[in-house]
């Protein structure tokens, strides 16, 4: 089997002081993720639970305090040269800022078009096939046409065009449509599930939204992040149907549903407390018992590590056995 | 249906920007029934923040509300003079608005806000303020011995927003505007904020209007939704009518666009097209352009407000064709 891209007990941690360096926020403390060729993984959790920082290492953007990452198992920090950079690409929620306002939508493809070996008097055909491609269309109307002329979604389904120019291996895409409009979301989910399906491109899809990850993820996998570590993963659709982690449980039972039957019956796990510590100073043990309703002494003592309850679905948790049954309603 | 506590009537609102007036809010009507949980839902610029500000006549520099009336408690309020009307600010509708998270005063304990705030409208005394205000903190689940003593940055988000909301009813208002509540909260803080919101309209009988595109967490705790697109409300009805028999397409498009943790996707599909511009609206009904049962008569007759069971009405040409799946 072969593993595309492979974070391998990596730990992040973020220097604070200007002249004397001093440890400061722990963002990542040996997580370890793996994807492969074509794979879909979504990365779950809620704000400062350290997912961005992890797609940045993904994307060699950041280097890991410890750890490696590989890239079809070659070491990117050991190699020479810039040689993973034209294989990951990032897409993060905000498309204005993503794009030069001051180059049209033309300029903006064409010039990595032509960066990637595409000829000149071929140039305006690759752009239409490729804003076709986006659903950008019809691209004649839309070639001139500069950033603050497209709605959000366009301007997305733009980003996404330009990031398919180098081939990349995988895109890791950071809250892709959070800014976008309820209506058109899927668009653009579905826009990422043509490029996974057509040209093989695989996805880490880091969010907080659960309904989103499901969407986009149906048929990938699922790896739930709390302060810098990760709790569970599998298989989608057998994660969120028997969810074993009590913060997973809990995120599940606050999800909003849009069907006013089930949103009512819902209930809401209570937590010892509403919201996570700080990030900079996780509590010892397991990091989510000062919060966790099945917490026991041991909790706060020794730390959980990820064991496998079958088929890859691996739980950070000591008492996965003792868990009352799951239901959702 | 009880009485009405709310009623907007042929509300028009207009921006004066660069390219030309924007009519952000176009003859809308919408009654608020007396102690519900109404919802109004639409996607971003459609023009729901704008209603709220119109109803307590807080409108920004270039905005201007160019005709329509709106009744509250029986008043006519946008033609009350300024005196007055702040006087039924907060006093009889208190407003939660948009991230106010960031509203609190750094330098100020939330003790002496509470106090401010009553003393901006009436007298008396501290330690009967606080006493109310200690009650409050702790419906919303807060531990006033904690809290009041505390200045904002010593508080997290989610509870500088539940300070807000007991603020907010100090005064014991009848109604309560929250103008998109959760943004900026973390899953479970909304969770449990949504949770609170519904207690508190069951404890103290308030009327609550919650503005927002979060069509999931009105799932939750509305009793009546309104929908509304590019400055129109399409539809009204209960909540049951909106998520289970929406008789608009827009409405049964939405609802089937919004992802979830539960049940099949296979059905989901998102709305094709984009909303239009509120500069230069579509004419006829203005959702034609994105919909699939649009005929010739959407393209030029709009669509009026039809009752098409009891509480339950919409503004489409077509919508006996319309079934919600």
């Amino acid at each position: 089997m072969t593993e595309l891209l492979q974070l391998d007990d990596v730990q992040m941690v973020f220097e604070r002081g200007w002249i004397r360096k001093r440890r400061g926020a722990w963002a990542i403390s040996g997580v370890s993720i793996a994807i492969r060729e074509g794979e879909i993984l979504a990365l779950a959790g809620e704000s400062g639970c350290g997912k961005t920082t992890l797609g940045r290492i993904a994307l060699g953007l950041l280097r890991p305090t410890a750890g490696r990452v590989l890239y079809k198992g070659k070491d990117i920090w050991r190699e020479k040269g810039d040689g993973l950079r034209p294989t990951g690409q990032l897409v993060h929620q905000d498309s204005y800022s993503a794009l030069n306002p001051v180059r049209t939508v033309y300029q903006t493809l064409s010039a990595p078009l032509r960066r990637y070996g595409v000829p000149r008097n071929k140039l305006k055909e690759e752009v239409k096939k490729l804003l076709e491609f986006v659903g950008i269309m019809p691209p004649e109307y839309f070639l001139n046409k500069y950033p603050y002329h497209l709605s959000g979604g366009m301007r997305q389904r733009l980003v996404f065009a330009r990031s398919i120019i180098p081939k990349p291996g995988f895109i890791v895409t950071d809250e892709p449509v959070s800014m976008i409009d309820a209506s058109l979301r899927l668009s653009i989910l579905d826009l990422m599930l043509k490029l996974n399906r057509e040209l093989k491109i695989a996805f880490l899809y880091i969010t907080h939204d659960l309904a989103t990850a499901r969407y986009f993820a149906q048929k990938g996998k699922i790896a739930i992040m709390y302060l810098g570590k990760i709790v569970e993963e599998g298989q989608m659709e057998m994660v969120l149907e028997q969810p074993l982690h009590p913060y997973l449980r809990a995120l599940l039972s606050a999800a909003p549903v849009p069907d006013p039957e089930i949103a009512r019956k819902k209930k809401l796990i209570q937590l010892k407390e509403a919201e996570p510590p700080s990030a900079e100073a996780p509590p010892p043990g397991c990091r989510f018992h000062p919060r966790c309703p099945y917490a026991h002494e041991v909790c706060g003592k020794e730390e959980p590590s990820l064991r496998d309850f079958g088929e890859g679905h691996r739980v950070a948790c000591h008492f996965v056995d003792t868990l009352p049954p799951w239901r959702l309603i | 249906m009880n009485e009405t506590i709310l009623s907007i009537q042929d509300l028009v609102v207009e921006f004066e920007v660069r390219d030309g007036n924007l009519r952000s809010v176009d003859h809308v009507f919408l009654d608020v029934p007396k102690a519900s949980f109404m919802g109004l839902i639409g996607e971003s610029g459609c023009g729901k923040t704008t209603i709220v500000q119109a109803i307590l006549n807080l409108m920004p520099e270039n905005g201007y509300i160019r005709a329509g009336k709106i009744y509250f408690d029986g008043i006519e309020i946008l033609s009350l003079p300024p005196e007055k009307l702040r006087r039924i600010r907060w006093e009889k509708i208190a407003m939660v608005f948009q991230a106010a998270q960031n509203s609190l005063n750094p330098v100020m304990r939330i003790s002496e806000h509470m106090i401010d705030t009553v003393l901006a409208h009436r007298r008396e005394s501290r330690a009967r303020i606080l006493e109310r205000a200690s009650r409050l903190l702790e419906l919303v689940r807060l531990d006033p011995d904690r809290v009041l003593v505390s200045y904002p940055h010593e508080l997290s988000g989610g509870m500088k927003q539940r300070v807000i909301i007991a603020l907010s009813l100090l005064l014991e208002p009848e109604m309560l505007i929250l103008d998109e509540p959760t943004t900026a909260l973390d899953l479970i803080s909304q969770a449990y904020l949504m949770e609170m919101l519904r207690e508190i309209h069951r404890e103290l009988g308030i009327t609550m209007l919650m503005v927002t595109h979060d069509v999931s967490n009105v799932a939750k705790v509305a009793e009546r939704v309104a929908v509304m697109y590019a400055a129109k409300i399409l539809e009204v009805g209960s909540t049951e009518d909106i998520f289970y028999r929406a008789r608009h397409p827009y409405t049964v498009g939405l609802i089937n666009a919004i992802p979830s943790i539960v049940g099949d996707l296979s059905s989901k599909k998102p709305i094709p097209g984009l909303p239009p511009s509120l500069i230069n609206p579509p004419p006829g009904c203005r959702f034609h352009p994105r919909c699939s049962l649009a005929t010739q008569l959407c393209q030029e007759e709009e669509p009026q407000m039809e009752e098409v069971e009891a509480g339950h009405s919409v503004a489409c040409h077509h919508w006996k064709k319309v079934r919600a799946k």
